[in-house]
């Protein structure tokens, strides 16, 4: 107890820390605890940053603070020039901000093709002791050979007796012929807006306004996330003639799922906890389908066929359990995405996304229509939408990025939505409202952020409850950054009410924490300490190991802290490692270990 | 639905109740807000604006084709005033509205001001028949890159039907980011209600081709236009959403004079 409170009068002796974008960006999704394909990305290029000349363009509109149109002026200026320092990006226009985010991701160097990524993890969580194998693994190879790339993944999570519980493998081929890529093994395919095929981790909206709802992806993916679930096992190639890339994919796998007495599929077992053997693989699915991809100047078309294919029924008779499903999509004008969107159909269904970009640096807007039919198949994709099963809904969505004087940006978004079919709880059509406001103000050094948003949704509150109740969240967020010499601070102040019009039902919360990151020579710290005292839940990112997004849910009266320690053992090893307690609560002890090596 | 509609239709005044109806396909698209994209029938929301030029307006209200509403706005400026008149006019076989107004507008360097006198009348088939005048008042101020405008509504505090007219307090500042980029913000406060919060943004692709697109919190709307222009003549399109109602299209024809 006396080195919690001596930690703790340590970090309130100052205040605040870093990574103020990237948190900006992956932090939004409440309920997401697996790092999504963008965190993933981010972080293996933070360890071996990649070269702004030979990078792919498909990769370049990954960074999150790229505009399109900063994405088109390096292209551009690649086709007659080489890129040799940060003052040639100046010279690009691309602001000081944006370089500044994307230094610690690029080098100007020849990059090594050749290159081994290894990462060992052991987790152990004190609620969790009494199982009878109370540690997690995890443990993740990539061989890197040029050409030629080879993974294994694998993770046993705790009470899983078998070792290899979930693993992932796969071999990807990559070369400048017709044969643009070849996978074979374990991967995950991502198709126009997601609307058949997505990444499934991946938040629809964000404090990045105008770009987070916009889904940009390779269409075919090693599958070397831990989550346990949505991976296709089997073989994909991209093909490419000319202007037009043709994508063949064909899976076959086992999914974890709940089964009815009549051996008919209820839900899926999105877990990946796996205590019963008897539920595991339970499930058989095959696919098979076929992707055409047109790249016309700045603009591009796809056209994509699936049929999918379960071995058992599903209890919802308004799902099929063998359908094909077909979507075209579109994007005109890559370099500024004034109009894209997707449109799929299946047997019976319908589901369409279509939005607009528009404006200048100034004053960006997005505007995004969508509509999902209810029962339209949700498994595989993960369009821009409210909720995670993004069946029965229509909704538009208006994000803005204002930027009215040098240091100051606004990012807010409106969304508005209804559910016009039945829902589980819902017995009658709902309706849903979010907004999200945030203003940034950067200092020389330190920035200071402010941030609201409001969520409406009718619902029930309980199944034997007639009456729609009018559910109302409200979250006010200071947060400041501050940077002295080696030490970031960071402190943030956190207040949520949620309101029952109905019932005239009002709680409240209140959370602050201060965080600090301490990085000398080849040891970094980032330590945290949060007091809350509330009646409702608050959700906050953490930082954790590499390779780990957490997001704590905290209620109730109590104090929450963890710390991470990275110690790089040699210049290419780096030893992590971090533990998080809550302190008035027993058996909430985590640990995590992690050897990460990149050679 | 449209009973719905019809019912609170026969209960009240359109300017009464939550249909929050826009004159015009612009202020459809701007929630209102009308310093954003100058247009003839801007007085009726501040009287203090005088862009000249006739408009003519025409949507079925939340797309049901029994439930017209028209507009007409003619606005003519001589010398520092301004002159405004305008009719709405909604129509139903068992409702009819009609909302005739008349607006004076001085301008006077950066300032204007300017009164609108409403003639408002309303009938109920076989249920009552009613006629009322009422007045709004209105501020301009512009300086640079921004301009801000105060209006009220019904500072007459003139009633209808024995109940008094709503007073709406409306408060908007329009910021120029760049010469093709506006940003408006505004509120609106109803006696009795709490404040609806607007937001509006205005961008102009091409010298013929305008985007119009804002947000309205309380009451949640979306609206989004285009406008297209030739010369002084231009068509704006828009819709906006209600969340449940279906969506409120809008076409206006405008010249400016």
């Amino acid at each position: 107890m006396r080195f919690k409170i001596v930690l703790f009068s340590l970090l309130f002796i100052s205040i605040l820390a870093a990574q103020v974008d990237l948190e900006t960006i992956i932090s939004q999704d409440e309920e997401t605890s697996y790092p999504t394909e963008l965190m993933e990305f981010l972080q293996n290029i933070r360890k071996k940053p990649v070269n702004i000349n030979t990078i792919i363009e498909e990769d370049l509109y990954l960074f999150p603070w790229l505009t399109e149109i900063d994405v088109k002026k390096i292209l551009e200026y690649r086709k007659s020039h080489k890129i040799n320092k940060i003052s040639d990006l100046r010279k690009l226009n691309i602001s000081n901000k944006t370089i500044n985010e994307i230094k610690n991701y690029i080098t100007f160097k020849t990059v090594s093709r050749y290159k081994i990524q290894q990462i060992s993890r052991a987790e152990f969580h004190q609620q969790k002791q009494n199982y009878p194998s109370t540690l997690k693994y995890f443990q993740k190879t990539i061989l890197d050979l040029k050409k030629l790339k080879i993974g294994f993944i694998s993770q046993k999570d705790e009470g899983e007796k078998d070792p290899l519980d979930f693993y992932s493998y796969f071999i990807e081929y990559t070369t400048d012929n017709f044969l643009k890529k070849c996978l074979i093994g374990k991967y995950r395919l991502a198709l126009g807006q997601g609307i058949l095929f997505a990444s499934k981790l991946g938040t629809s909206k964000s404090g990045a306004a105008t770009s987070t709802p916009i889904k940009k992806f390779h269409p075919i993916k090693p599958y070397t996330s831990s989550y346990e679930i949505w991976e296709m096992e089997g073989a994909a190639a991209n093909l490419r003639f000319s202007y037009f890339n043709l994508i063949p994919f064909f899976s076959k796998t086992s999914l974890s799922t709940n089964l009815d007495t009549l051996d008919q599929i209820t839900s899926f077992n999105e877990s990946g906890i796996h205590h019963d053997e008897n539920k595991k693989n339970n499930v058989k699915e095959m696919i098979y389908g076929l992707a055409a991809k047109l790249k016309w100047r700045d603009h591009s078309f796809g056209l994509n066929f699936a049929n999918l294919n379960f071995d058992h029924e599903f209890s919802n008779s308004a799902q099929k359990s063998e359908y094909a499903a077909i979507s075209i999509d579109f994007i005109l004008n890559r370099s500024s995405y004034p109009a894209f969107g997707e449109f799929a159909c299946t047997q019976d269904k319908i589901a369409g996304v279509l939005g607009g970009k528009f404006g200048e640096n100034k004053l960006r807007h997005l505007l995004l229509f969508r509509y999902f039919e209810k029962d339209f198949p949700t498994w595989h994709g993960n369009p821009f939408s409210s909720q995670s099963r993004f069946d029965n809904e229509v909704g538009l969505y208006y994000g803005m990025t204002i930027i009215p004087l040098e240091r100051v940006k606004i990012n807010c978004y409106f969304d508005l939505w209804s559910f016009p079919g039945t829902r589980y709880f819902e017995k009658m059509p709902t309706v849903g409202s979010e907004q999200y406001i945030q203003v940034e103000r950067k200092f020389k050094v330190n920035s200071l952020r402010l941030t609201v948003q409001h969520k409406n949704k009718e619902k029930y509150i309980s199944l034997d409850q007639a009456k729609i109740r009018d559910f109302a969240r409200t979250t006010f967020k200071i947060d400041w950054w501050q940077i002295i010499t080696n030490l970031r601070f960071k402190t943030r102040c956190e207040l949520v009410t949620e309101y029952l019009a109905e019932d005239k039902i009002h709680e409240s919360g209140i959370l602050a924490y201060e965080e600090i990151r301490w990085k000398i020579e080849k040891f970094t710290m980032i330590g945290q300490v949060t007091v809350y005292h509330s009646d409702v839940l608050h959700y906050m990112y953490e930082h954790n190991v590499d390779g780990i997004m957490q997001n704590s849910v905290l209620n109730g009266d109590g104090i929450y802290s963890y710390f991470v320690f990275k110690y790089n053992l040699f210049k290419s090893m780096e030893l992590q490692f971090k533990f998080s307690d809550h302190w008035n609560t027993k058996d909430k002890l985590q640990m995590y270990l992690q050897v990460v090596s990149n050679f | 639905m449209k009973l719905f509609i019809v019912i609170l239709l026969l209960s009240t005044t359109l300017a009464a109740i939550d249909l929050d109806l826009p004159v015009s396909a612009v202020q459809n698209a701007t929630s209102t807000l009308v310093l954003i994209y100058p247009s003839p029938s801007a007085a009726s929301s501040n009287p203090a604006c005088s862009n000249s030029g006739i408009e003519s307006s025409i949507t079925y209200l939340f797309s049901m084709e029994d439930l017209p509403y028209y507009n007409l706005h003619i606005q003519y400026n001589y010398n520092n005033f301004g002159f405004h008149l305008g009719n709405s006019l909604l129509k139903h076989p068992l409702y009819k509205e009609s909302d005739n107004m008349f607006t004076l507008n001085y301008n006077y360097n950066d300032l204007s001001i300017g009164s609108t006198l409403h003639y408002l009348y309303n009938k109920v088939e076989e249920y009552h028949e009613d006629s009322t005048l009422f007045a709004d008042i209105g501020l301009l101020w512009k300086n640079g890159n921004i301009a801000t405008g105060l209006s009220i509504h019904n500072v007459t505090h003139s009633s209808f039907l024995e109940e008094q007219l709503p007073i709406v307090y409306l408060w908007e500042s329009c910021f120029s980011l760049t010469p093709k980029s506006k940003l408006s913000i505004g509120f609106e406060k109803e006696n009795d209600f709490d404040f609806t919060f607007k937001i509006a943004g205005r961008y102009d692709i091409h010298k013929f081709l305008t985007i119009l697109s804002s947000y309205q919190y309380g009451p949640d709307r979306i609206g989004i236009g285009a406008v297209f222009k030739l010369k002084d003549i231009s068509i704006c399109y828009s819709i906006r959403t209600h969340q449940y109602l279906s969506l409120n299209h809008y076409i206006s024809l405008n010249y400016a004079f």
